[in-house]
């Protein structure tokens, strides 16, 4: 799915093939050109500045904390995967180098490989353990807000193709640019494009009820 | 912008104009301000997904956690800046050890004789009168 990946930190970083040719120059420029807001703030993290990762942790636990619980409808599942994501950022800080990419986009693309990682693992006990089988791939829980449009966008959502399904949340929740996502997903902003568009129809005819 | 585009725009990304693609944001919008009659229904569509979509909230993060995150990174902090001091005391620990080794070393070689050059010295003179010894004449003569 990820193509051509190298292992960094323990988790896969995608490397884009020249095959993929994934963003054009010019938006490869326009993304390495965006100010790093958050680069400041990690290079004092790196150095051991504790007041620095408490203002990171502030400015990034919501979203991705989000991130991670829509993912996995869990709570447990979300807190550890954030607080994995967050050693891995602070592992990283020391080494981080400002301009080869957004430190916000690297963030979002550790968190979808941890959960990636949870959903794996629970197909897999679910394939081994068929009979205590009710719905891995998404057991809501008190972190979810519930509501009848909220389970039914959620169920929607979540029987996306998995393609499809993560560049929704990443566009819909996350609020990234679609050059964002298209580097998080390692995709061409055409190819995101698609996606959203696919989605969308999909969801569309899912939630037309709803809707009307 | 054609209304080719302006239509792929709002089925990819939805009516908020937030939403559009920075590159083609204004251009977006000011077609949606020239083509009222042709985007109205477009937008009106998307705009519907994107309401019942957003009723998806979750909870927010616990104040447990985030004390979780921050014991971690503290740990890790610790464990690292030890890890560091500690590697930093080998290294002068190793490099003492070596330079006592070497001073000792030098400090053999240039005072004690060795047994063998004892016993050359005692039995068959030293090794410079053997080497400068004149060789024997194997004049067949």
């Amino acid at each position: 799915m990820l193509g051509v990946a190298i292992p960094c930190d323990g988790f896969l970083f995608p490397v884009r093939s020249r095959r993929q040719s994934c963003l054009s120059e010019i938006e490869d420029i326009h993304l390495e050109t965006l100010p790093d807001t958050d680069a400041e703030l990690l290079a004092r993290m790196g150095a051991g500045d504790e007041a620095a990762s408490r203002a990171l942790m502030t400015r990034k636990l919501p979203r991705m904390h989000a991130l991670a619980l829509r993912m996995l409808g869990n709570t447990n599942d979300a807190d550890d995967v954030t607080q994995e994501a967050f050693l891995r950022s602070w592992k990283q800080a020391r080494r981080w180098q400002t301009g080869r990419a957004l430190f916000d986009t690297w963030l979002h693309r550790v968190v979808l490989n941890l959960c990636y990682d949870r959903l794996r693992r629970r197909r897999e006990i679910a394939t081994a353990e068929p009979p205590e089988q009710v719905d891995p791939a998404l057991p809501a829980d008190h972190g979810m807000i519930q509501s009848e449009t909220a389970d039914r966008v959620r169920m929607a959502i979540h029987t996306l193709p998995e393609r499809q399904r993560d560049a929704i949340i990443l566009h819909v929740y996350q609020e990234l640019s679609n050059i964002e996502i298209a580097r998080t997903l390692d995709v061409s902003v055409e190819a995101l494009e698609s996606l959203l568009s696919r989605a969308r129809r999909t969801l569309r005819a899912r939630l037309e009820g709803i809707e009307s | 912008m054609t209304p080719g585009r302006f239509a792929a725009i709002v089925d990819a990304y939805g009516a908020n104009s937030l939403r559009w693609p920075d590159a083609e944001r204004a251009a977006a919008q000011a077609y949606e301000r020239a083509h009222p009659d042709h985007v109205n229904h477009i937008l009106q569509q998307a705009g519907s997904l994107d309401a019942v979509l957003e009723s998806w909230e979750v909870g927010g993060p616990g104040s447990v956690l985030s004390a979780r995150v921050l014991d971690g990174t503290r740990h890790a902090n610790r464990s690292f800046h030890a890890l560091r001091l500690w590697l930093s005391g080998a290294a002068a620990a190793v490099s003492l050890a070596g330079g006592v080794a070497t001073g000792i070393g030098m400090v053999t070689q240039h005072s004690a004789p060795t047994a063998s050059s004892l016993y050359a010295t005692s039995i068959f003179g030293t090794f410079a009168e053997l080497s400068d010894a004149p060789e024997r004449d194997e004049d067949p003569r």
